[in-house]
């Protein structure tokens, strides 16, 4: 058992780390050097607070230093306001830091990238600003004293020493905290929305929800650290919350390996400890900053960035191989029960969509039958993908309805974001596989059995149901792979496999046949049977290849600029003239 | 070596990250020729344009143009030995005017008065170009793209001509059209290897092909036999 | 007052805005943010003290201002753009095809390794700029506009506008919109990318030579981290208007000057900061490509 091993072993080395970190003040008598340790333990816990902001959820933050400053200000006012204790304090700070991050995302449901980081950048200003001019407040730059140190009853925690474990404490929680966050369902979503937004959407994932998840979460470790560090000090000024601190922020954890914890740490302890090793450079210190940020920057940019592969094999011991297989097949079927055969369930009336004053879509009409598979094809640019873009909440249509199981989904009044139309049972792949490289194979399919709200389901059960459908498509052996290692073919597999994890009534698939030779064809035209036969799910497929299509469909949709011009069984489509001419070439030769 | 090869492909290997895009491919074109390339997409019709026009890396196998060795040639050397891709979807620049197209076009002949007449060739074999001249690229129909792209590549010296997916995207009154033009400027003396999922069309005009299925070279003919194979009329031309 | 306020702003804003050209030149070209184009700034405002005080030492500095001023600004865009060059050939090309955050933060460096290079060299206190040139004032209605502030405006309208002409008349011009707009196309163009990329670097260079020049004449001193405040302020200005539109950045630093002169006037020059960025993260909202910045489609 070697997993198992790789678990003991890490658990072990863990434990030895933290022995060693409580006995290091006595290793190192010296209250300077403690100093310093105390001071590099707030950096680990705002590094670790930004890493969810920017490495896991992918949203670069420049003014994060903010949050430390909101942090340090809620435990110098109260405390000397008020004199509030410090343990009240100290998770106060951190929720009204919060209560900021919340505010600082929600921009983001309009607003992206760079601008976003502009914003932040804004943000942290604005509060520092504010700080800084609020004289009767906060007293101006010169800051304010007299905040009182932490205390138990009766004893006042004054010493480097003490101080040093209280950070080592919280440095130790925030880790466990970050680390299980980023074993959680919530970790893995954010992952998903940084390595594609638009695919972890159409899974069912409520972005924006997600990413103020992740602000209002950075923010609070920031806001912890902050309230610690004014009672430490006993003193706070503006001077400590500029946007070079925040950048020290960043650079810490952009240098620690975005996304990675053990680094975001590392990083932190070396960004910290060597410049103040480096005092009697007093001048040079910023400069050596510079200067190995930019080399560090180039060097890594030098060699191939290795793969992660350590992280996926580590996850492999958690769960154990059961062999006892729950049949996904009663899954899907229990869910999919109720829906008649024939029945029509998705209606789709006079799509419009325009690209400039290009016509991408024009009233294009045609209804869905409950388990049946149609096709939709056209000469490319027809409009194809368009329509699935617009179907799936990505792309606004710009006129008409669809309805699916009697359900406005798009509409001029009320259109559904991605996220809801995906809960309603629409899942989709995409022309261009859009998996999410930072995962293994095993979690792309776990994200989507997360969605899926089932109370009654244990963790353990999503893992199964996600092997499972897995063996489905034939991937199982590769579970633990990056996706990036798999072939052309199999990663189109695993989106079938994905988009099949959050069980779907109606299921999208843009050109699964693109790049497969003809046995992988073959394979994949059963598969597109057997889920309509046995997991109950009903498939439009657009697709260049005319077997694959000819063979599997009952219906066929034939879009050329965006208008539908046939509809029809694939014998009718084959015969049509019109058809003929628009797609399949208009030799003479025709016969 | 082959002297009758223009361009002569050997053994050709092409990865996208780890993955084989292009197996072995061997190919030429001979001097005068319309070549067509076809294939279903992703089967790697644009890796091997884009790897004449050396945009992409080669991991192994030979390029001769000309009796040279072009696999260590930068993209400006390839253009400047007059080879011209007109790739798939983005053929011309949106945002410059038409006529800022047709000079980047001619962006490595250095002689001013050539480039004037080169110019007024474009502009008479394409009125509609003439009469747009200081709109913008974007504001150009599919069929007006598709003119400015082939006028942009007879703004220099054109010895072989990359051409991928001229009909996409286009009305079949267009497509016919390009066709047309295609088969003048090949008259004109370039050599063409024409990438096109209208097989019919492309084999109609072409003299030889080759089919590609995932990366390989999976048939290789004269294109009226090609037109013939009943394996490729179930593939690629719908049975 | 009111007309005091718009001159200050607007002579303000036109360093803000040919920083900020550099800003959203670079960034067109390679999708980068380049934040050590405030520190070139910096570097220009040195280099034309540098010259003052050569040109004085020799006694050639009062003697003929229509000379000399030119002078300076030539030495000085032309170091700018040697620097520029190096930055780009020694940074900036090894991490172009990095991830953006890596890129990013290597620009943050170069910007920390300018300043501190500056501060160990030539020390930490105010070097003085011989306030030689354009000394005298006009009063119209109570405001007072000195010819300096004219000459800071007007030379930088002729600025934009040369720069105008020549992204849109010349074959440089062209080819860098086209590398902008198309890498893959341009290159097959037979344009050298990496031609165009230096040359794009030289141009923002130039830009923030001549905003350096202004920012030590309109101050009299400068600072090793004089061009701190005035890099991200034009940064936010590119972004404003819209990153990556040439317009934009001019659009976006005129603004944002203007924004802050009248703050300053009416409201608090305290907190006339605050109020600029509260009203970019207003205008992001409902503008989230920036004033002129158009959606680009993802595919």
């Amino acid at each position: 058992m070697q997993a198992v091993n790789i678990s003991k072993e890490k658990y072990t080395r863990t434990l030895i780390v933290i022995a060693i970190l409580i006995i290091l003040p006595y290793l190192l008598s010296n209250q300077y050097y403690t100093h310093i340790l105390v001071l590099s333990g707030i950096y680990v816990i705002m590094a670790l607070g930004l890493n969810i902001v920017v490495g896991f959820a992918g949203l670069l933050d420049l003014g994060y230093i903010a949050f430390y400053a909101v942090g340090a200000y809620t435990c110098a006012l109260f405390s000397t306001y008020f004199e509030v204790s410090f343990w009240l304090l100290l998770p106060l700070g951190g929720v009204l830091a919060a209560i900021f991050g919340i505010l600082l995302g929600f921009p983001t449901l309009r607003v992206k990238g760079i601008y976003l980081a502009t914003v932040t950048l804004g943000f942290g200003e604005i509060i520092r600003l504010v700080i800084r001019n609020w004289d009767s407040l906060t007293n101006g730059p010169k800051g304010i004293m007299g905040i009182s140190h932490p205390h138990i009853f009766n004893f006042n925690l004054t010493s480097p020493v003490h101080f040093y474990y209280l950070i080592l404490i919280l440095g130790v929680a925030t880790t466990f905290i970050s680390y299980r966050l980023s074993k959680s369902p919530l970790g893995k979503f954010w992952i998903a929305i940084k390595d594609n937004e638009i695919a972890a959407s159409v899974l069912g994932i409520d972005t924006v929800k997600m990413k103020l998840y992740a602000f209002a979460i950075g923010a609070f470790f920031a806001g912890v650290a902050g309230c610690f560090f004014a009672s430490w000090q006993g003193f706070v000024a503006p001077i400590s919350f500029t946007f070079l601190e925040s950048i020290i922020v960043l650079c810490i954890v952009i240098l620690g390996g975005m996304g990675s914890i053990v680094g975001s740490i590392i990083s932190a302890l070396i960004l910290v400890i060597l410049p103040e090793l480096l005092r009697q450079f007093q001048l040079y210190r910023m400069l050596f900053f510079g200067l190995s940020l930019t080399f560090i920057m180039i060097y890594r940019s030098r060699r191939k960035i290795k793969a992660k592969e350590e992280s996926f094999r580590l996850e492999n011991d958690k769960i154990q191989k059961k062999e006892e297989i729950s049949n996904i097949k009663e899954i899907f079927q229990t869910k999919n029960e109720s829906a008649v055969k024939e029945n029509i369930i998705l209606e789709v009336e006079k799509i419009s969509k325009n690209f400039g004053g290009l016509k991408a879509l024009s009233n294009v009409n045609f209804k869905v039958r409950n388990l049946e598979i149609l096709s939709i094809i056209g000469p490319n640019g027809a409009g194809k993908t368009t329509f699935f873009n617009c179907m799936s909440g990505i792309e606004k249509a710009d006129q008409g309805r669809i309805n699916f199981y009697e359900q406005r989904i798009i509409g001029n009044y009320g259109s559904l974001p991605a996220h809801k139309i995906a809960k309603l049972g629409i899942s989709r792949t995409f022309q261009n596989t859009c998996l999410f490289e930072s995962l293994s194979v095993l979690e792309n399919v776990l994200i989507g059995t997360y969605i899926q709200q089932n109370k009654n389901q244990k963790e353990n059960k999503k893992e199964t149901l996600a092997l499972e459908l897995l063996n489905y498509v034939g991937l199982k052996e590769k579970s633990y792979e990056r996706v990036n290692n798999l072939s052309y073919g199999h990663q189109r597999y695993l989106e079938i496999a994905r988009a099949l994890s959050v069980r779907p009534k109606l299921l999208l698939l843009d050109e699964p046949a693109n790049g497969l030779n003809l046995h992988e064809k073959e394979i994949l035209m059963n598969l597109l049977l057997d889920i309509r036969e046995k997991l109950h799910v009903t498939i439009i497929l657009i697709e260049h290849d005319m077997r694959v299509v000819m063979k599997i469909s009952d219906h066929i949709v034939v879009l050329d600029h965006g208008e539908r011009i046939a509809y029809g069984t694939p014998i009718e489509i084959q015969n049509n003239r019109l058809v003929q001419e628009a797609y399949l070439g208009r030799g003479k030769k025709v016969e | 070596m082959n002297e009758g090869f223009l361009l002569d492909i050997e053994n050709l290997w092409v990865y996208y990250d780890r993955i084989a895009a292009l197996k072995e491919v061997s190919l030429k074109v001979k001097k005068g020729e319309i070549v067509a390339l076809l294939g279903a997409n992703g089967a790697g019709k644009t890796t091997t344009l884009m790897s004449i026009s050396r945009i992409l890396n080669i991991e192994q196998g030979k390029i001769n143009y000309k009796g040279t060795d072009i696999i260590n040639f930068s993209p400006e050397n390839i253009v400047s030995m007059g080879i011209r891709q007109i790739p798939e979807r983005k053929k011309i620049f949106r945002y410059l005017k038409v006529e800022d197209n047709l000079l980047m076009g001619a962006y490595l002949e250095k002689n001013k008065i050539r480039i004037k007449h080169n110019l007024e060739k474009v502009y008479d074999l394409f009125p509609p170009l003439w009469e747009r001249r200081n709109k913008l690229g974007d504001t150009l129909s599919g069929g007006e793209q598709q003119m400015l792209a082939i006028g942009m590549s007879l703004m220099s010296e054109v010895e072989l001509l990359l051409l991928d997916e001229p009909s996409l995207g286009l009305a079949p009154k267009f497509v016919e059209e390009t066709f047309q033009i295609i088969e003048e400027v090949n008259k004109k003396g370039t050599s063409i290897l024409l990438v096109e999922q209208n097989a019919y069309m492309a084999l109609e005009i072409a003299h030889r092909g080759y089919v590609l299925e995932a990366g390989k070279v999976k048939f290789e003919d004269r294109a009226s036999d090609l037109l013939k194979n009943p394996a490729i009329k179930e593939a690629y031309l719908g049975g | 007052m009111f007309t005091q306020q718009i001159i200050n702003g607007l002579t303000l804003g036109c360093i803000y805005a040919l920083i900020a050209l550099g800003y959203t030149l670079i960034f067109g070209i390679i999708r980068l943010i380049n934040f050590a184009q405030g520190e070139m700034s910096m570097v220009g405002a040195y280099i034309a003290i540098g010259i003052t005080i050569l040109l004085s030492k020799y006694g050639l500095l009062s003697e003929n201002l229509l000379l000399t001023l030119p002078l300076i600004f030539v030495i000085t865009i032309t170091g700018c753009s040697l620097l520029g060059i190096l930055v780009e050939l020694v940074a900036i090309r090894p991490i172009r095809n990095s991830p953006a955050l890596d890129a990013l933060i290597t620009t943050l460096g170069i910007s920390i390794i300018l300043q501190n290079s500056f501060m160990l060299l030539f020390g930490s206190n105010n070097k003085v700029f011989p306030s030689i040139f354009f000394q005298d004032s006009l009063f119209i209605r109570n405001a007072q506009i000195s010819y300096l502030q004219i000459f800071i405006i007007g030379l930088s309208i002729v600025s934009m506008i040369i720069l105008h002409i020549f992204i849109n008349k010349s074959k440089l011009g062209r080819s860098m919109k086209a590398v902008s707009e198309d890498k893959v196309l341009a290159n097959l163009m037979g344009i050298n990318i990496n031609s165009i990329i230096r040359n794009t670097f030289i141009i923002a260079s130039t830009m923030a030579a001549i905003s350096g020049i202004m920012l030590c004449m309109y101050y009299g001193v400068a600072r090793y981290d004089m061009g701190f405040i005035p890099g991200i302020k034009a940064f936010t200005a590119a972004i404003l208007g819209g990153i990556g539109n040439i317009p934009g950045a001019v659009l976006g630093g005129v603004l944002l000057g203007i924004i802050e002169g009248l703050c300053a006037g009416y409201i608090s020059a305290d907190y006339k900061d605050v109020f600029s960025f509260i009203l970019l993260i207003i205008i992001l909202i409902f503008k989230p490509q920036g004033l002129l910045g158009e959606k680009v489609s993802q595919e």
